[in-house]
């Protein structure tokens, strides 16, 4: 009895956490949102050792040729030719592969400098990754005699230009960027015994530490007499004010914590997703103030994926294919 | 009975990429592209920044010099180098000693390993910014409470490699 009351209950909630439709337009801005960020991430400062194998070169692959700039050009030819394809949906089974490749190459060599890591690229080459997965997931079945999704009417539409497949690659990527929060917190939580929000009073060490980090990049340099801009300023007075006031500092990083915990509830409609997008947002930029971190890339998965900025923009074509359709 | 419970509560569990996901990038930790994005995730009351000096000791503009290496990307090489050590160094009670305990010798091999990974990076790009140094300094200010107050008080030289030859 109570088993299938506690089963009702996930069946309710899995309804109500169900993917929204996406078309073809939102589809397109989407995928030029991600390509967007894919290119703006590609061009890595690379290096010529693994002194600290992370991730595949721990299986012995050797990614230090990136370092050499020919073999980078090439590379970065055949992300434009990727890129391009994947915008044009066209050859997907090529494009998603070849720029999840890319971008597991250089980030894997990025990475395996230190023991610690940068974390500016993996959720975006995690969604390309789960888009890969999903549409070999799609194609084998096709291959098998099977329908490629749950709802796929006509085997012979391209896998790709599938209503159903395109709304679950979205539904799986805005997914895949939930888990990125919430393994975030699980790792707050656990590495930190539970005392993440009473230990955060010593938040403002973070941001000592991060002005006299900026101080060292640029002191007796170029850029160290350039007049402060007013990010500069509200950097300064940001700082100052969770130093004097760490509760306050406290009570925002407990509160962000939450929205990073609760992110799937993005999923309950379009309007929580945009509402939620823009929270997370804010949330980043007041972090990016106060701690000179930067968290660009994340912030624009947000904006594609949350807040609905590629449905926004994809609304008047929408508008013209359906009347387009009635005439 | 239990494992059709299991069968039919995975049928209707919301979000299981999600979970799935969430579960793997727990256990695989840092292994690109999973990540279990740890950063942040203990403030301590002890942290520390570094910084790079000429022969004479004189700050170096490091993002300008490097070609685009960051302080903070330098401290995370010297901070995983110091992790190691730690673990190497036991207390006489088998715990692993505190950041804050190291003696500057014991961070000394950190502090060279991690200039050298540093050097080599810069010649990988250019060293044309580098003219005039025949040293490399790292230095360490550790930042912390006290009475209430934040503390960060004067750099340590932690270690050195020349830099000739170019």
């Amino acid at each position: 009895m109570e088993n299938n009351r506690t089963l009702s209950f996930l069946e309710r909630w899995k309804q109500k956490l169900g993917p929204f439709s996406v078309d073809a337009p939102e589809w397109f801005f989407m995928r030029v949102g991600l390509a967007g960020i894919v290119w703006m991430l590609f061009p890595l400062t690379l290096f010529p050792n693994q002194p600290n194998p992370n991730g595949l070169a721990r299986l012995g692959m050797d990614f230090t040729w990136l370092n050499d700039p020919a073999k980078m050009q090439i590379c970065s030819w055949l992300l434009i030719g990727a890129i391009i394809l994947y915008v044009a949906n066209r050859f997907l089974w090529l494009a998603l592969p070849m720029m999840t490749g890319l971008m597991i190459a250089t980030g894997t060599l990025t990475n395996s400098q230190s023991a610690e890591v940068s974390h500016h690229s993996q959720p975006v080459t995690l969604i390309l990754l789960v888009q890969t997965i999903w549409l070999f997931v799609a194609m084998i079945r096709r291959a098998r005699g099977k329908p490629a999704t749950d709802d796929d009417p006509d085997p012979s539409i391209r896998i790709i230009a599938t209503k159903r497949w395109f709304t679950l690659a979205v539904y799986f990527s805005v997914q895949t960027l939930c888990a990125a929060y919430m393994v975030s917190v699980v790792s707050k939580m656990v590495l930190s015994d539970g005392e993440w929000v009473k230990n955060s009073a010593n938040f403002p060490i973070q941001l000592v530490k991060n002005d006299l980090a900026d101080h060292y990049n640029v002191v007796n340099g170029p850029k160290q007499d350039k007049e402060s801009t007013f990010q500069d300023n509200a950097q300064k007075t940001a700082q100052k004010f969770f130093i004097d006031y760490p509760n306050i500092g406290r009570a925002m990083l407990a509160s962000g914590m939450l929205l990073e915990a609760f992110c799937f509830l993005a999923l309950l409609s379009r309007w929580i997703s945009c509402i939620y997008g823009v929270m997370l947002i804010i949330f980043h930029e007041i972090i990016s103030l106060v701690m000179g971190l930067t968290f660009t890339y994340n912030m624009l998965l947000l904006t594609v994926f949350f807040v609905g900025v590629p449905w926004l923009i994809s609304r008047p074509i929408a508008a013209l294919l359906a009347k387009k359709q009635t005439a | 009975m239990a494992l059709s419970f299991l069968k039919r509560l995975w049928r209707v569990l919301p979000l299981r990429l999600t979970l799935v996901l969430v579960a793997v990038m727990w256990i695989a930790e840092e292994n690109y592209p999973l990540s279990h994005f740890p950063m942040y995730s203990n403030f301590t009351d002890f942290d520390y920044v570094v910084f790079v000096a000429d022969q004479n000791g004189t700050p170096l503009p490091l993002e300008y010099v490097s070609l685009g290496t960051r302080t903070a990307r330098l401290k995370k090489q010297y901070n995983g180098l110091i992790n190691k050590i730690r673990k190497d160094l036991k207390n006489p009670d088998g715990s692993t000693p505190q950041k804050r305990d190291l003696t500057v010798e014991q961070r000394r091999p950190a502090g060279e390993k991690a200039l050298t990974w540093l050097w080599r990076t810069i010649q990988s790009k250019s060293t044309d910014r580098l003219e005039g140094v025949t040293e490399l300094q790292i230095y360490q200010i550790p930042i912390y409470r006290e009475d209430g107050h934040i503390v960060a008080p004067d750099p340590e030289y932690i270690a050195s490699i020349k830099i000739d030859g170019k």
